[in-house]
């Protein structure tokens, strides 16, 4: 979570069952008096993000139910990512941002303008019900004169309509592309989406296709804007997209350096257990040291350390452990071990996920679809690995074995490890 | 059967004659969380407590049902009771979170037992314990209150509620059962008689001057209970006094259970 981003420590849910009664509305206790909100409810969700844009931004945001309903720490990130760049940059005035597919919520250009209140954003949709909404959600704050709102319906380009309407140069976009390419990767794929605990599939029902689903999925979208990147260069200072998964955003790279394009610069959001990751690129040379701008913040990260128990005995649970490690294709390097005191200590490197796709697979029921043979492909073509540390040792107050596990380095995202735990302790019941 | 007697009479501080005014050595035991509740009561056999006993005649309000046990102590009763009973679940909490330790050690030594029948099994599986105070502090919390249980067993804890939280404290506890229960849901209550009250109120000041302020004694139970305020329907009484009478239950024990009914 960006340091500056508010949600750093969850909502108030408190405070805000006093003041909303529509949040109240919503809330259950638990038998201690902890107030809970069901995640897993859209409605319940819906009225949470309502009642937050309310709270902490002073917005009024009407949101459709059967829309995606935006994820306030990670859209907050994002911007607050956009706003570093953009003080990295030391580009303080006259700023005006493009926001690709801005959705029925409308709701970075509406954050961008609460927060700048300077600023100008440029606000693109193609759904005809979104633009409804986005064009309430801009009227009911009284940003008419601050956000436009660009009909994409029927252009197959993404910036064009825009610079017909103003050919101005624009100092940056920010985008949440549609990311299902196919049925089949919402069912199988990256399972929430939205950043939200997982999304019950009914959910999508109505959903209109526009919305989550794209030819190609997050990756053609994203080099559609990349392609016309190349040919406006500077009319657009810092171009930038989100990515939910790390796979398309590590080909989108290659696609980038294939281009020789080396004046871009990569950030991984993290709420909770929810990834998603973002890049920047630049044809302006006074934007250079985009690297340094990140290679500064990775080494900043403290190594996050997971741990478990194991309630069982030390060598049997040591050796299924190393069983299950070899069955991923896992390599292990020990590094320490001190058979006495029953300690050892390994350093794990993998080259591929092979845990993501058992686990795929089991839902599947072992069936391989088209578009997971894609990703396999897709994987295979790639430079991957992840490299951590694991520990497991005897607990020397009961009969049980601690086993400790966390990323050191690699091109694989960090949610590997906790994925590569949690497949340990399924596979040890 | 032999029970020996429970708090009322004799737990373990009281062979000591008291020498303060409080004992505010005791304040460990203000909410009856007496560590060797079920010792005393049953004696070091054990043996099936009357009181589910007398449930057993009644399953058809348990059996498959999800149940919630406000104030379960180390948890024995509750096991037993999901073991004879077979409920759908059962949420047990307790105010003091070494009790619940011991009720979740308690849960665990009974599922080791390798000739537990497959079903007392599956029922122990669907116990979870859990520490809680049910007599929240923000008291406007209710509102949010839903019916999600079938039965709610509060037994031997009014007393304690009463002594600790006042007159206020019984009547959100109350409030709060029947917000919890689902239409035709019951409350199994057994309520200490208000004799056994003064024994326990000089454990502190607080308690002390709750006791002072008693208006609403538990005699007048039933009646509040079937009140606009609170809502139940129907109350009878589960505990058949032949039964009683058989059980070599000692006075201080014959506490009727009484059922509440949510219409
Ligand atoms: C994943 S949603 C993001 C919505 C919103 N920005 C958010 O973050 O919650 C992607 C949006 O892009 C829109 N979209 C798809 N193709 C587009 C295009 N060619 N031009 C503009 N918007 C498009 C979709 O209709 C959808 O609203
Ligand atoms: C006398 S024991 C009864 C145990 C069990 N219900 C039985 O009848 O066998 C009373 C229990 O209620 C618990 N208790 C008292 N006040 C409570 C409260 N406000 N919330 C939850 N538990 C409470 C005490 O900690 C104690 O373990």
């Amino acid at each position: 979570m960006h340091p500056r981003n508010i949600y750093k420590n969850p909502p108030d849910f408190n405070k805000l069952r006093i003041e909303y009664p529509e949040f109240a509305a919503k809330v259950h206790i638990d038998v201690d008096g902890k107030i809970k909100l069901n995640f897993n409810d859209q409605e319940s969700v819906r009225v949470l993000t309502q009642c937050c844009l309310m709270k902490d931004f002073d917005l009024k945001v009407e949101l459709p139910i059967d829309k995606l309903i935006p994820t306030l720490p990670l859209r907050l990130n994002y911007i607050l990512w956009i706003e570093d760049l953009l003080n990295h940059c030391s580009i303080k005035e006259n700023v005006f941002g493009i926001d690709i597919g801005t959705g029925a919520s409308c709701i970075y250009s509406l954050l961008l303008i609460k927060m700048h209140t300077q600023w100008k954003m440029f606000a693109l949709e193609i759904d005809k019900e979104n633009l409804k909404y986005a064009n309430k959600n801009i009227n009911y704050n009284q940003f008419d004169e601050k956000i436009v709102l660009i009909n994409q319906e029927g252009s197959n380009k993404i910036f064009e309509n825009l610079f017909k309407h103003d050919s101005n140069h624009k100092t940056f976009c920010v985008c949440n592309p549609p990311f299902f390419s196919s049925k089949n990767e919402l069912v199988l794929g990256s399972e929430n989406r939205t950043g939200k605990r997982k999304r019950p599939r009914s959910s999508y029902k109505e959903s209109s296709t526009e919305t989550v689903f794209t030819e190609g999925g997050e990756l053609e979208f994203v080099k559609k804007i990349f392609n016309e990147s190349l040919e406006l260069k500077e009319k657009v200072e810092i171009y930038s997209s989100m990515f939910g998964c790390k796979k398309n955003l590590l080909n989108f790279i290659t696609v980038l350096k294939h281009h020789d394009i080396k004046n871009f610069t990569t950030t991984e959001f993290v709420q909770g257990k929810t990834f998603r990751w973002a890049i920047a690129w630049s044809f302006n040379r006074n934007l250079l040291n985009f690297e340094d701008h990140t290679s500064k913040k990775k080494f900043e990260k403290k190594p996050n350390v997971l741990t478990h128990t194991i309630d069982d005995e030390f060598e049997t649970t040591h050796s299924k452990i190393l069983n299950l490690l070899s069955n991923l294709k896992i390599n292990l390097k020990l590094i320490n071990k001190n058979e006495k005191d029953k300690y050892f200590k390994y350093e794990l490197e993998a080259l591929e996920n092979t845990w993501t796709n058992q686990r795929r697979k089991r839902r599947a029921g072992n069936k391989l679809d088209e578009s997971s043979t894609f990703h396999e492909s897709a994987s295979a073509s790639q430079e991957e690995n992840i490299v951590m540390g694991f520990e497991i040792y005897k607990s020397n107050l009961k009969s049980s074995v601690n086993l400790k596990i966390f990323y050191l380095r690699g091109t694989m995202s960090r949610d590997c490890v906790n994925q590569i735990l949690q497949y340990i302790k399924n596979n040890l019941k | 059967m032999v029970y020996l007697k429970d708090e009322l009479e004799n737990s373990p501080e009281m062979d000591k004659p008291p020498k303060k005014k409080f004992k505010t050595d005791k304040d460990n035991f203000r909410y009856g969380n007496y560590r060797n509740y079920y010792f005393k009561r049953f004696g070091a056999e054990s043996k099936t407590d009357i009181r589910l006993e007398i449930m057993q005649y009644h399953s058809e309000y348990f059996k498959d049902k999800q149940i919630l046990d406000i104030g379960c102590n180390s948890g024995l009763v509750t096991i037993n009771f999901a073991k004879l009973l077979q409920p759908k679940s059962v949420l047990a909490i307790d105010i003091d979170a070494n009790l619940i330790d011991m009720a979740r050690k308690n849960l665990q030594k009974e599922k080791a037992n390798f000739n537990l029948p497959e079903e007392q099994l599956a029922a122990l599986n669907r116990i979870i314990f859990r520490k809680a105070n049910y007599i929240l502090t923000d008291r406007t919390l209710i509102e949010h209150e839903r019916p999600q249980y079938e039965a709610i067993l509060c037994l031997s804890v009014t007393k304690w509620i009463h002594l600790n939280f006042g007159d206020d404290g019984i009547k959100f506890l109350f409030k709060r059962i029947y917000k919890q229960l689902h239409q035709n849901g019951v409350l199994i209550l057994e309520p200490q008689p208000f004799s056994g009250y003064k024994k326990r109120s000089k454990l502190n000041a607080e308690i002390l001057e709750n006791y002072k302020a008693i208006k609403l004694k538990p005699e007048q139970f039933e009646a509040y209970l079937l009140s606009d305020e609170i809502g139940f329907s129907e109350s009878w009484c589960m505990t058949d006094s032949e039964i009683l009478e058989q059980s070599n239950l000692p006075k201080g024990f014959h506490r009727p259970l009484q059922v509440f009914v949510k219409r």
